[in-house]
């Protein structure tokens, strides 16, 4: 009985201590903050840590740090999940850094905890995420409408702007998946009225098994598919596998944002003729540099420049959303160029 | 002198008593002043232990209900998957037409019931199929836990259910004073009342004595069945609580919030003491073995340099040790 009760105590008065002994620290970590030296702590969370993109975000965050002489790294969860990331962002905050860049896994989930951020004075930038409130800036690569259309562009010359055409969206709840697609399709039905879109929009659940299957499928059910509009990075290598398998080369085209370290094998046996991306390294150094520039007090306007290639003259919208021109097509020439 | 000696003895029989609890207790202090002692500047300030306090309750409550199952000598990996499925129903009633013109505290607490019931429900399907079907725990709740993240993505169609009333969404926010979140409130409570129940009650002694020796509690006329439910049940509800939690924090529902948790759940439980044979294990070593967890994950993101696989680690290094640790001081009771 005593033991319990003692035990019980002996619990609470550990957990107590750590909130009480903490109390007098309070006035010194805020002493901290100011910083105006321009060395300032940015953090970057990325949807997880183990996808290769993410660690290219960070270099390009890192670079961005050691040119300014300021402290750039980045802290993730091991699985893309909302919860893991909301920790990471809650231990940051707790630890005072003063810039978090965020790659959110669920925009809604991260809302009250990015507030509780900027409440506590530190700046916020986020990526991929053109409707957060509880962000200074999102930062986009370019307009998503924009990049679909260009994708279109692409597919649609490769078809000879006739044909039947499918569109790939890694799940139907992905943002910006579904913005390109509505781009893409919205310029066919202008431009290519020879075209035409099979099919509702094939979810591949980001696995490009999935997509080599839903491709042969697709191709079984329409026997005159010529197209397919890529969107997940794991549509381009799916499809191009069915498509080489099935001997269709030539006559089956295929365009779609990928990396060049899981298409170039495609492209540089012909199979596609190019992909669609923009590059992460460029995405971490200017998100760094636009949280750096609203640290310093820089006025942040139409036409800034952060610095970093497709990035040099920003669009904003609604003060909230900036767009860069960071839009790339990888082919066979440029191919060797890019490392992500 | 001599009653310096007494008091030795004393707290050496104290210690022997329980020596599973206290050697965590050490562990616990030793890792905090580790920490504390390399990054006093950002681990000793209140907003990082407010931060702690506000983060472990979710996967603390979540440990229990896996204890649970754990001291009938199951297993239960369908936690997150009931949490999300009950914080989806109450996050349903929050923002459904059901609650327009009602109170905020009526709708909010409409919500939470309603996520009680349904893990309880699903709690008992797990009972269900682990006592008349026989299933291995393990198996059960594997495929349950399958079909409960099934029927969530279903009626979300994957998304995020969000809008929930803003004074829910305090709740994750709010602190007591600027000294208790109410999170931790929460957990502590849950710890207070499951200590009681397993410690204190007829029920919970049954609980333990149908772990250790199932044929011997049979015989001597325990209702095998009716705990079997109970205890699931009772998980269940656990999990809902803790799926409540982490939806004050999200400030919405979604069917795979959370994943990671499920095996972060189990390994706590078996480093806070719990014997995966079942009937053994204490709230309170459980308790303090979240803390632990929370203490080393919390560190690890204040030095730039460590990358999130050390945690997974040191996760794993820091169970290894107290395993062996627990075996030589024969605190064990595999080794009785």
């Amino acid at each position: 009985m005593m033991k319990k009760m003692l035990s019980a105590v002996l619990v609470l008065a550990m957990v107590l201590s750590f909130a009480g002994c903490a109390g007098g620290k309070k006035e010194d970590a805020k002493e901290d903050q100011p910083s105006s030296d321009g060395n300032y702590e940015i953090a970057i969370v990325p949807k997880d840590t183990v996808n290769d993109w993410f660690q290219c975000i960070a270099q390009g965050g890192e670079k961005f740090g050691k040119e300014k002489g300021c402290t750039v790294y980045m802290k993730g969860g091991s699985s893309a999940d909302a919860s893991l990331q909301i920790e990471v962002i809650e231990d940051i905050i707790a630890s005072g850094v003063d810039a978090i860049c965020v790659v959110p896994n669920d925009i809604d989930a991260l809302e009250s905890v990015l507030k509780k951020a900027q409440d506590a004075g530190i700046v916020v930038v986020t990526h991929e995420a053109s409707t957060q409130q509880n962000t200074e800036y999102d930062l986009e690569a370019f307009d998503n409408a924009e990049f679909g259309a260009t994708i279109m562009d692409s597919l649609a010359s490769q078809m000879g702007e006739e044909g039947q055409y499918c569109v790939m969206v890694g799940s139907l709840t992905n943002g910006s998946h579904n913005e390109w697609a509505d781009g893409g399709i919205a310029r066919q039905e202008e431009a290519y009225p020879n075209m035409e879109l099979v099919g509702d929009r094939i979810e591949i659940k980001d696995n490009s098994e999935t997509a080599y299957e839903k491709a042969k499928e697709m191709l079984k059910t329409y026997p005159d598919l010529k197209g397919f509009f890529g969107t997940a990075t794991q549509c381009v290598p799916g499809v191009a596998r069915a498509i080489e398998e099935l001997g269709l080369v030539g006559k089956v085209s295929l365009c779609g944002m990928c990396m060049p370290s899981s298409a170039g094998e495609y492209i540089e046996r012909g199979t596609i003729e190019n992909i669609v991306a923009w590059d992460p390294y460029e995405v971490g150094y200017a998100m760094s540099s636009l949280a750096y520039n609203i640290l310093s007090g820089e006025e942040i306007k139409e036409g800034i420049d952060l610095g970093a290639k497709g990035y040099e003259s920003m669009t904003i919208i609604n003060d909230k959303v900036m767009i860069g021109s960071g839009f790339l097509e990888i082919n066979k020439d440029n191919l060797s160029e890019y490392k992500f | 002198m001599q009653k310096n000696n007494q008091n030795r003895n004393k707290m050496l029989m104290f210690y022997q008593k329980d020596k599973t609890f206290f050697q965590l207790v050490i562990i616990a202090v030793i890792v905090f002043a580790a920490v504390a002692f390399m990054k006093p500047e950002k681990f000793l300030t209140s907003e990082n232990m407010l931060s702690m306090l506000a983060q472990f309750p979710q996967f603390g409550i979540m440990t229990f209900s896996v204890m649970l199952a754990m001291l009938l000598g199951g297993i239960d990996l369908s936690v997150v998957a009931i949490a999300n499925l009950s914080s989806i129903t109450a996050a349903f009633i929050m923002t459904g037409s059901w609650g327009q013109g009602k109170s905020g505290t009526v709708v909010i607490l409409a919500g939470v019931a309603a996520a009680a019931l349904t893990g309880a429900a699903a709690g008992w399907i797990n009972g269900v199929v682990v006592y008349h079907f026989r299933v291995p725990a393990m198996l059960a709740t594997i495929g349950t836990a399958q079909v409960f993240q099934g029927i969530s993505i279903a009626v979300t169609q994957g998304k995020a259910i969000s809008g929930l009333p803003g004074a829910y969404s305090e709740i994750g926010r709010l602190d007591m004073g600027g000294v208790l979140p109410i999170p931790f409130l929460v957990f502590a409570i849950c710890v207070l009342a499951l200590s009681f129940l397993l410690n204190r009650t007829t029920f919970g002694s049954n609980i333990y004595m149908l772990g250790t020796n199932r044929k011997a509690a049979e015989y001597s006329g325990l209702k095998v069945r009716a705990y079997t439910l109970k205890v699931f049940i009772l998980g269940g509800i656990l999990a809902a609580v803790g799926g409540l939690v982490m939806m004050s924090r999200t400030n919405s529902a979604k069917a795979d919030y959370g994943d990671a948790y499920t095996l972060q759940c189990v390994m706590i439980a078996i480093l806070g003491g719990v014997d995966a044979e079942g009937g053994a294990g204490k709230v309170r070593g459980v308790a303090v073995a979240v803390l632990i967890v929370q203490f080393i994950a919390s560190a690890i993101n204040m030095f730039p340099a460590l990358n999130t696989y050390t945690k997974t680690l040191i996760w794993g290094l820091t169970l290894i040790v107290v395993m062996i640790w627990r075996m030589f001081s024969g605190a064990s009771h595999r080794n009785r």
